[in-house]
């Protein structure tokens, strides 16, 4: 480690030359004098007021200057590459996302293309000061019984960056293709999607470690001591973690799966490591529930064996009406809605007789059960215009109050 | 764009924090600043190994310059010498090029030839210290030099002593042995593989052939000689035939390989793995004389983006490099190496593999044609290679394998 950090020290001694130091020099009055030097001639030059357009101009114009009167001007031309590099990645935005949604954009652009732009850019500016390749086989430490140098670990967490960042499209792609050659469901092919890119994680854990050379024994030995302090210190990440692959492998709770959370039916995001990310479709909000209490606690799915859902709404009719016809009617009334199931037909049933009408049920079957609130009004509202129509009247309590004199006075 | 800037203004400011420092010395101050030297090695050796090795080697050489110059600090990076062109390419153009190169002799002439180092010019004084081949090899015509010649790494035999007792002398020797059982491994490089030219005959037909003669049944006859061997090696059961000499130094390491010729730079790894049991010797010799191997001629050229201090510094380590108190303490420490200066006697009597690598050295200054191969380029070192290869595969006839060498040799001379 004391040898890196020799090493980056060393790179400042490069300041002794005057060649550098101009190149720095320019470099920095252009990152911080284009905003002052774009609002003064802007006014009569408009271009200027765009610092894009003025940092590539003048660090161009700079490099032309050097090299005209045969001084180094590649840390200018770097500069002005990288400046160029980052600009375009707004572009690789637009071109990429034509094909890919909003939210996965901003994943992939946030969390792989601009690190990884990042890192391409600071390798070339090491590039220019030091050879990386020679800087990768600095030791950093020996680690389990083996030493362990700049380049392989710095690979390693990058590989696992990748892996954990980058293996989503992927998994899916290799999950939609199982699905399409074995029929599995959309929660399956979630959960599959979900279980290939863990996989790819783990593998990539596995290599990580080889590739560092660790000793594999080591590892063993000290995972086991860690183990325990661990499952003491953490318990609930861990129970949490191993929870979710359980449900993973049990499909109870997979993504896309509709759950019961607080009487709201709520559809499962995505299953983390540590939580599941559930979407209630009555305030759009997102519940962050963890793993662990899927595993302990009753859960109620609608979409465990099918997405069907049985529902009811409750109406009553005053008593002078036959039950029979107010029943017939309900059911047709149920049939004529679109979002219905016709099979499992709609069942009209007598509960009991109130205290000022006689109220019934009418339970139907839907195909999706995030919809049963918006189905069940809309079926309440054809009752009602069903009921008017045939002249049924809907009761409500009524109550009269009379006034009693109170007793004699004494 | 507040970050980039704070990134470069803090280098900046600390610099500028330095030449405050320096306007307060005296102006016979002794020197001070960092040195930034580059060492060329081939691409397939680099590894931590390596590279511990050569930052071992470079902190001796700091350790003793700073007895002079205690304020001098030594930024080593190692290279892979064949890109060294492109790399200087770039970095001189960002002003950011190393003060000083660890190269060898026929690059630093390639490079200068490309403008891409300064050439030098040192006293009589000092270049007198040093061999006088040396120093003619690095003058150009205008008197100034390409680099300061600063060690000699000559070819040897290694072996692991544990199974061969004593290193073949001949040729005949050596494939006899193989067949009682000793593992032998050969480079096909050029550079490595010149070596048997010598005591086959072939090496004045090849020499000829570089100088532009015309072709004659008698170096016809000698290379016919050569590639018959090679071929009778090979068909051998326990000689095999490697790509690079790093490949033979891993499995003499490993213990594959019980005889390999090696550089005298690698003894320090071999003997860091092998101990006591690394033999080393000269090459064997063969019924037409003595074995004929390329020493490596290491030199110390100059960037050319130095600072007026830096190139004053470079100048005072390339100056303290070949002084005999150093090249004295390069020898004595076991660096495997051979010393350029004069002056300078190595332990020959008192170290086998010291007077093995006088005598490696003594070998190929005998011909000229050897210098003629170490100035060949990658890419007809790679034809080359890539020429024998395919005759040690059967995929080419003797007779095409002769005709594509003399093909080769007399476009290397016309080039």
């Amino acid at each position: 480690m004391n040898i890196l950090l020799l090493e980056i020290l060393g790179w400042f001694g490069y300041l002794q030359r005057i060649e550098v130091r101009v190149q720095l020099i320019l470099l920095l009055l252009v990152f911080l004098g284009q905003g002052p030097l774009g609002r003064r001639l802007a006014p009569r030059f408009p271009p200027a007021g765009q610092p894009k357009l003025v940092i590539s101009s003048l660090l161009g114009l700079l490099s032309l200057a050097l090299g005209i009167g045969g001084q180094p001007y590649g840390l200018l031309v770097l500069g002005l590459l990288l400046y160029l590099g980052w600009l375009g990645l707004g572009g690789v935005r637009l071109l990429l996302g034509r094909f890919i949604q909003p939210q996965p954009m901003q994943l992939l652009e946030t969390r792989l293309i601009r690190p990884a732009y990042l890192l391409v850019s600071a390798l070339l500016v090491i590039r220019v000061f030091d050879n990386p390749q020679d800087l990768a086989l600095i030791p950093i430490g020996e680690w389990f019984g083996s030493q362990v140098t700049l380049g392989s670990f710095l690979l390693a967490v990058v590989i696992l960056y990748v892996l954990a960042m980058g293996t989503g499209p992927p998994a899916q792609g290799m999950a939609w293709l199982v699905q399409r050659s074995v029929g599995i469901s959309n929660g399956s092919r979630r959960a599959l999607a979900l279980m290939i890119r863990y996989a790819a994680v783990a593998f990539g854990i596995v290599w990580a470690l080889d590739h560092v050379g660790f000793n594999r024994t080591a590892i063993l030995a000290v995972a086991g001591g860690l183990s325990v302090g661990l499952g003491f210190g953490i318990k609930e990440v861990f129970s949490n973690f191993v929870s979710g692959l359980w449900l993973l492998f049990e499909g109870s709770v997979r993504p896309g799966e509709v759950l019961f959370i607080d009487g709201d039916p709520c559809e499962v995001r995505s299953l983390g490591l540590r939580a599941a990310v559930l979407w209630r479709d009555r305030d759009n909000a997102e519940l962050v529930i963890p793993n662990q209490t899927f595993f302990t606690s009753t859960t109620v799915t609608y979409t465990g064996s099918d997405t069907l859902r049985r529902s009811q709404v409750l109406v009553s009719a005053a008593y002078h009406h036959d039950p029979l016809e107010v029943i017939d009617l309900l059911e047709a009334t149920a049939l004529s809605q679109n979002r219905i199931l016709p099979n499992p037909a709609p069942k009209g049933l007598l509960l009991r007789y109130g205290d000022s009408s006689i109220d019934y049920a009418l339970r139907f079957w839907i195909a999706n059960p995030m919809d049963n609130v918006s189905i069940c009004s809309e079926v309440q509202a054809a009752i009602w215009r069903a009921f008017r129509e045939r002249d049924i009247e809907i009761p409500f309590p009524q109550q009269v109050q009379y006034q009693v004199e109170g007793p004699p006075k004494s | 764009m507040k970050l980039i800037a704070a990134g470069l203004l803090l280098p900046l400011v600390a610099s500028l924090g330095g030449c405050q420092g320096q306007r307060l010395q005296p102006m016979l101050r002794p020197l001070e600043g960092t040195l930034y030297i580059v060492i060329g090695v081939s691409q397939e050796a680099m590894d931590t190994e390596l590279q511990k090795e050569v930052r071992e080697r470079t902190a001796l050489l700091q350790a003793s310059f700073r007895s002079l110059q205690p304020r001098v600090r030594l930024q080593v990076e190692t290279f892979n010498e064949e890109s060294l062109r492109n790399e200087l390419f770039v970095r001189n153009r960002t002003g950011l090029s190393p003060d000083l190169l660890l190269v060898n002799e026929s690059t630093a002439q390639e490079l200068a030839r490309e403008r891409l180092i300064s050439t030098v010019s040192f006293p009589a004084v000092v270049l007198d210290q040093l061999e006088a081949g040396s120093v003619v090899r690095v003058r150009r015509a205008d008197g100034t030099l390409t680099g300061l010649p600063m060690e000699l790494q000559p070819l040897v035999a290694c072996f692991d002593q544990r199974r061969v007792r004593r290193s073949p002398a001949t040729l005949t020797e050596l494939l006899a042995l193989s067949a009682k059982g000793m593992e032998v491994g050969l480079s096909l490089d050029a550079v490595n593989l010149v070596w048997t030219l010598g005591p086959l005959g072939a090496i004045d037909a090849v020499g000829d052939l570089l100088a532009g003669a015309p072709v004659t049944p008698a170096m016809r006859t000698s290379l016919n000689g050569w590639l018959q061997w090679l071929r009778a090696a090979d068909l051998q059961q326990r000689v095999t035939f490697y790509p690079t000499e790093t490949e033979l130094l891993k499995e003499l390491m490993v213990g594959t390989l019980d005889w390999i010729p090696c550089r005298s730079i690698n003894i320090t790894r071999l003997r860091s793995r092998l101990g006591r049991n690394l033999g080393v010797s000269p090459l064997p010799s063969g019924p037409f004389g003595a074995a004929s191997p390329i020493t490596r001629e290491r030199v110390l050229a100059f960037g050319v983006n130095s600072s007026p201090h830096q190139r004053q510094l470079a100048l005072a380590l390339a100056r303290f490099a070949i002084s005999p108190l150093h090249q004295r303490d390069m020898v004595l420490r076991n660096q495997f190496v051979l010393p350029v200066n004069r002056k300078v006697a190595p332990p020959v009597s008192s170290s086998s593999v010291v007077a093995a690598m006088v005598e490696g050295r003594r070998q190929s200054v005998q011909s000229s044609t050897l210098r003629l191969v170490g100035k060949t380029s990658k890419s007809q070192r790679d034809a080359w290679q890539a020429l024998l290869t395919r005759f040690l595969f059967d995929d080419l006839s003797q007779q095409d394998a002769l005709n594509g060498l003399i093909d080769l040799l007399d476009g290397e001379r016309s080039r």
